[in-house]
C-alpha cells in the first residue's frame, strides 16, 4: 500500500517481491556457503583458544607440582647422604677402637709370650747351668777326694751348694 | 541523471528492470565476497579469512549490543547479511550509473525507494513474526502497544508504520542524494570543457568519499536499527522484569 502511494500509478509490488526473494536467497546462500564454516571456524577457534589454556594452566599445576616433588626428593637426598656420612664415620670409628684393642690385646699376648720364652730360656739356662756345676763339682770332688761316691747321695750336696750360690747372686 | 527506469509487466506484477539488475548484482557481488572469503579457512586466520571474520565479529556485535546472547545468536546471519548487502549496495552507484536511452541500467539498488522500502518492510514484519514466536501472540500484543501505559496505543500502533518510514527513506534519502550529487557535480565537470574538469575531479573525488563514509554508515545504522526493533520486540519489558527479578532472586540465594 505504501509502496503504492509513492509511486502512483505503476504498482512496485514486483520489485518488492523481487528484492525479498533475492535477499532470502542471498541469506541462505550465505548461510550455507559462507556463515556456517565461517560460525565453524570460529567456534572451533573459541574452544581452542579455551582447552589451550586451560591446558596450560594444568602444566603450570603439573609443574609447580614437580618441582616442589623435585624439592623434596633433593632435600631427602641431602639427608640420606648426611645420614650415610655419620654412618660411615661412627662405623669407621668403630673400626678403628676395635683395631686398636685387638692390637693392644696382640701386643700384650705377644709380651707375655715373651717374657714366658725368655723365662723358660732362663730355667733352661740356669738348669744347664745346674748340671754342668754339680757334673764338674763332681768330677772336682771324685779327683780331690779320689772316692767313689754315688750320684744321688752327692747331688744332695751340689743342690745345696748351688742354692747358696744362687742365693748370693741375687743377693748382689 | 533523471532517468526512466525500464517496466516489464509478468503476471499482472509490475518489474523494474534497473531494480531487478542491481539488486541480483548486489546478491551475486556479497555472495562472491563471502564465499571466496570463507575458502580454505583455517584455525589460525590470513588475510580474506580475517576480512569477513571481522564483518562478523562487527555485525555479531551490532546483534549482542541490542539484546542478550541467548535471543541474539538466530540474529546474526540476518545481521550480517543486511550490513553485507547494503553496504555494497550503497557504493554500487558510486563507481559508474550507467543509462542508455534514458534508461538507466546501473545504480545503487538502495537509491531507489522501492528497494529500501521491500528491506524496511521485510525487517519490520520479521520483528512481529519473532515478537510472537517468541513471547506468545498475547504478551508481544501487550508488551508491544498496552504497557506500559494503555492511552498509548494509537502512538504506538503508528510507531510501526513510522519505523518502516524512517527505516527506508532514511537509507534512500542518504543514497539516492549522493547519487544526485555526484550527478550534479559530473554536469557541471563536463559544462565547459577543460577548466571546469579542473575543479570538478576534485570535487566528484571528495564527494565520492564523503558517500563511501556515507554509505557505510547508513549500512550499520540499518542494521543496528533491525535489531534494535527486534529487541523490542523479543523481549518485553515484562520479561525484563522478571529476569531481572530472577537474577535478584539469584544474587540473594
Amino acid at each position: 500500500m505504501m509502496n503504492l502511494m509513492l509511486l502512483g500509478a505503476v504498482s512496485s509490488a514486483g520489485d518488492t517481491l523481487f528484492v525479498l526473494i533475492s535477499f532470502l536467497i542471498l541469506l541462505l546462500l550465505l548461510k550455507k556457503f559462507a556463515w556456517q564454516p565461517l560460525t565453524a571456524v570460529m567456534q572451533e577457534r573459541a574452544n581452542r583458544v579455551a582447552s589451550d589454556i586451560d591446558n596450560a594452566e594444568e602444566a603450570k599445576k603439573n609443574a609447580n607440582a614437580l618441582v616442589a616433588e623435585q624439592q623434596s626428593r633433593l632435600k631427602e637426598a641431602k639427608n640420606e647422604s648426611s645420614q650415610i656420612i655419620d654412618q660411615a664415620r661412627q662405623a669407621s670409628l668403630k673400626i678403628e677402637k676395635e683395631m686398636m684393642t685387638e692390637s693392644r690385646a696382640e701386643v700384650a699376648r705377644m709380651k707375655e709370650q715373651a717374657k714366658d720364652e725368655i723365662e723358660v730360656e732362663r730355667q733352661k739356662t740356669l738348669a744347664n747351668a745346674k748340671n754342668e756345676i754339680s757334673l764338674l763339682s763332681v768330677q772336682l770332688a771324685e779327683q780331690l777326694i779320689k772316692k767313689e761316691l754315688t750320684d744321688k747321695g752327692h747331688a744332695q750336696l751340689i743342690d745345696d751348694f748351688i742354692e747358696r750360690l744362687g742365693d748370693s747372686n741375687e743377693l748382689k | 541523471m533523471e532517468s526512466e527506469s525500464k517496466i516489464v509487466e509478468f503476471l499482472g506484477l509490475h518489474f523494474s528492470v534497473t531494480n531487478m539488475i542491481v539488486t541480483a548484482s548486489a546478491c551475486v557481488i556479497v555472495f562472491l565476497v563471502a564465499f571466496i572469503c570463507t575458502r580454505n579457512m583455517k584455525l589460525k586466520p590470513t588475510g580474506k579469512q580475517n576480512f569477513i571474520e571481522w564483518i562478523a565479529d562487527f555485525s555479531g556485535n551490532i546483534v549482542s549490543s541490542a539484546m542478550p546472547e541467548r535471543v541474539g545468536n538466530r540474529f546474526k546471519l540476518l545481521a550480517f547479511t543486511l550490513i553485507m548487502f547494503i553496504f555494497v549496495s550503497n557504493q554500487m552507484g558510486l563507481v559508474f550509473v550507467l543509462s542508455i536511452d534514458d534508461y538507466q541500467f546501473w545504480k545503487s539498488p538502495t537509491a531507489d525507494p522501492i528497494v529500501t522500502l521491500s528491506l524496511a518492510f521485510m525487517v519490520i514484519l520479521l520483528t512481529h513474526y519473532f515478537g510472537v514466536q517468541e513471547q506468545g501472540f498475547k504478551d508481544y500484543f501487550l508488551n508491544s502497544y498496552i504497557r506500559p501505559v494503555p492511552f498509548l496505543f494509537p502512538v504506538k500502533v503508528l510507531e510501526e508504520f513510522t519505523n518502516t518510514l524512517t527505516l527506508a527513506l532514511r537509507l534512500f534519502g542518504n543514497i539516492y542524494a549522493g547519487e544526485i550529487l555526484l550527478g550534479l557535480i559530473a554536469q557541471l565537470a563536463n559544462s565547459h570543457g577543460l577548466f571546469t574538469w579542473i575543479v570538478g575531479v576534485p570535487l566528484e573525488i571528495v564527494w565520492q568519499a564523503f558517500s563511501v563514509f556515507i554509505g557505510s554508515i547508513q549500512a550499520f545504522v540499518f542494521t543496528t536499527l533491525t535489531m534494535v526493533y527486534i529487541s523490542h520486540k523479543v523481549e518485553g519489558e515484562e520479561n525484563e522484569k522478571k529476569e531481572e527479578i530472577a537474577k535478584n532472586v539469584g544474587v540473594a540465594e
